[in-house]
């Protein structure tokens, strides 16, 4: 475990580092009056929550962007899999360049590419459906979800692997018993940012979903015009987000 | 940025396929009672700014209510920007598409409704042919002209918007009521003033208004330089957005907060931002602008949209509008073409609330929206450098 290691100082520090901005989202979400230069609310109540969650949207916004983010990470990593093999055992000028061309949606402003992405998906009958905000989310997460994999495919696995299959193991047998159980840690990984990245994405989701309710939708507008109503979407934004880092830390701990 | 994204978009639009639906004749129905056929059981994808739990409520509680009785459902799109419903209906046309679009109505903004219409994105001369349209006054140059261009039936009002100020009347007692008094404020209270550096929407409103009340370009920047050192922070330092301002202002950091919002003060009373103290004044006459919204060419339920852009201009959603306890703010309806009863409650919902103003003075137009880039350069230039 990373604690055991780390002196205690240094641990309780990036505990305070992570858990302080959570703490003041918590009571700001809780915080109907609250003004300079007092260190606590002035009044508390749940104003915050009971805009956020008028007229249900913010419920079907939590679903649809869970579900559109299940099933970008889902196509990510079976797509990225047999690339990342492939590439971590290649030259690794390819690889370079691969991974290069893969980011170049990263690189240009999301707002652009979301536009671009939009006429495609209009012109393809691919736009307004969750399926199609999938696919349009598919082309930022699928760059990082390669990255975090190729380094999973390192030499180490693959002499296990032709050790398995110089004792005769069929490729079902090893991939179930010896490929995942060795790439377990790094398949998290990916697949948590995955997650993350799709689940953040406004640009691509407003222009292609064309008006599909998704949080970040539904979040976005608050920020800085209504901290409390923010605040409290930041935390059902923030729930699925923390349970899939448990979820992904939980994985990776048991690989090891 | 953005709107730098959007104008590149309408650039390829105008250059690639500017022509393809200008002569596409208008779907509007001239018979009203077939309009209202043909919207029953449609869903009308409204796009709005999404940031303001006020105007959601009204939209929920009574917009969507009004046109359920019509059979008609209001779907709101929430949006953080304008510009993000206008890039969708300009992917729509470079796409081809020319009807069945996902936005049927937009609350639109006078910037990007110009973008817009010069590219042909809008649904044309439609909006006086809405029923309830004869209540308002299109001879009013705050009606039927945006930032200067010309309306032409392609948007519907429904909001009207004032540009005034904000004090807190436990700090102070008496605020400056022009420029020339603004400035000696600031000279014997220094760093208590500030205002939103432009491009921000309400930092440009506030040059301009300043530039047109002094009488031109280089007599307001003249002014906003000498006004500069007694700033907060020395001038050195501008708030980059309203919200940056809202923010130090709710602090006493600074003693004033502007908007273009009429009843902003009204409304962040009620959700916790401001002291009840504070109170609305003007600085010379109020800049007067209106809200609109639009329908795009292509969009899939335009039948539903003109009843709903009909039901924003009904005289009792129009007074619950106005009403300071809903949104308070300022009605788009002529007084005078209204009976008497609702014209009185229209023009006595303001006096209800202490955070809004009954008289906005002599109203100032806004400037051509071909101005806002140059007059920012010039600001940049000559003032914040």
């Amino acid at each position: 475990m990373v604690e055991r290691r780390l002196p205690r100082t240094v641990g309780t520090v990036a505990v305070l580092l992570f858990a302080a901005p959570l703490a003041v989202l918590v009571v700001q979400a809780f915080a109907e009056v609250w003004r300079y230069p007092a260190l606590l609310p002035q009044r508390w109540g749940l104003r915050g929550f009971e805009v956020a969650f008028e007229g249900d949207q913010a419920l079907q916004a939590t679903l649809d962007s869970f579900e559109v983010a299940l099933i970008s990470t889902a196509a990510a990593i079976l797509l990225a899999w047999p690339a990342a093999r492939a590439l971590a055992r290649g030259p690794a000028r390819l690889r370079t360049a691969a991974i290069v061309f893969l980011a170049l949606p990263l690189l240009v402003p999301p707002l652009a590419t979301g536009t671009g992405l939009a006429e495609w998906f209009i012109r393809l009958g691919l736009a307004d459906t969750r399926v199609g905000v999938a696919l349009a989310h598919l082309t930022v997460v699928l760059p990082y979800v390669l990255l975090v994999l190729i380094p999973g495919f390192n030499p180490r696995l693959r002499e296990l692997e032709e050790m398995a299959a110089s004792l005769g193991m069929g490729p079902v047998r090893r991939l179930v018993s010896v490929t995942l159980p060795g790439i377990r840690a790094v398949l998290a990984a990916a697949a948590l940012l995955g997650f993350l990245v799709s689940w953040s994405q406004y640009g691509s989701s407003l222009a292609v979903g064309g008006g599909l309710p998704m949080l970040p939708l539904t979040l976005l507008p608050f920020v800085g015009s209504d901290p409390n109503v923010a605040a409290a979407l930041s935390l059902l934004f923030l729930a699925p987000a923390v349970l899939a880092l448990l979820l992904a830390s939980r994985a990776a701990r048991e690989a090891l | 940025m953005r709107s730098l994204v959007a104008s590149i978009a309408l650039a390829v639009v105008l250059a690639g396929c500017g022509t393809a639906t200008s002569s596409a004749p208008s779907p509007t129905a001239s018979n009203w009672s077939q309009v209202l056929a043909e919207a029953k059981g449609q869903t009308v994808n409204w796009w709005l700014y999404g940031g303001d739990a006020a105007t959601n409520a009204f939209v929920e509680d009574y917009v969507a209510p009004a046109a359920a009785k019509l059979g008609v459902t209001v779907k709101r799109v929430p949006v953080s920007d304008t510009v993000d419903a206008v890039d969708r209906v300009v992917a729509e046309r470079r796409a081809g598409e020319t009807s069945g679009g996902a936005v049927d109505l937009i609350w639109i903004n006078g910037e990007n409704f110009v973008e817009g219409k010069e590219a042909g994105l809008w649904l044309r001369n439609w909006a006086q042919k809405l029923p309830n349209s004869r209540y308002v006054d299109w001879s009013s140059p705050i009606i039927n002209r945006d930032f200067q261009v010309p309306v032409e039936g392609q948007e519907s009002p429904w909001q009207g918007a004032a540009f005034i100020y904000g004090y807190d009347s436990a700090a102070v007692a008496s605020p400056p009521r022009s420029f020339p008094a603004l400035l000696a404020w600031a000279k014997a209270h220094p760093g208590r003033f500030t205002y939103p550096a432009p491009p921000d929407f309400t930092g440009a409103a506030f040059v301009r208004q300043v530039i047109q009340r002094l009488g031109g370009v280089a007599k307001g920047l003249r002014f906003l330089r000498e006004l500069k050192p007694y700033q907060f922070e020395g001038g050195t330092q501008f708030p980059t957005s309203i919200d940056e301002l809202d923010q130090l202002f709710a602090n006493g950091q600074v003693d004033f907060d502007m908007s273009y919002n009429a009843s902003f003060l009204n409304l962040g009373v009620k959700k916790g931002e401001f002291p009840p103290t504070v109170r609305p004044f003007l600085i010379g006459g109020a800049l007067e602008n209106t809200s609109y919204v639009t329908i795009p060419a292509d969009a899939a339920h335009v039948a539903g949209a003109e009843v709903v852009a009909n039901l924003l201009l009904d005289p009792r959603l129009q007074a619950k509008m106005a009403d300071p306890a809903v949104l308070g703010t300022p009605s788009v309806l002529d007084p005078a073409r209204l009976p008497a009863a609702r014209a009185a409650a229209l023009r006595g919902a303001a006096s209800r609330s202490p955070y809004l103003l009954t008289d906005l003075g002599r109203p100032l137009g806004e400037l051509p929206a071909t101005r806002d880039v140059p007059i920012e350069e010039a600001w940049k230039r000559e003032v914040l450098r």
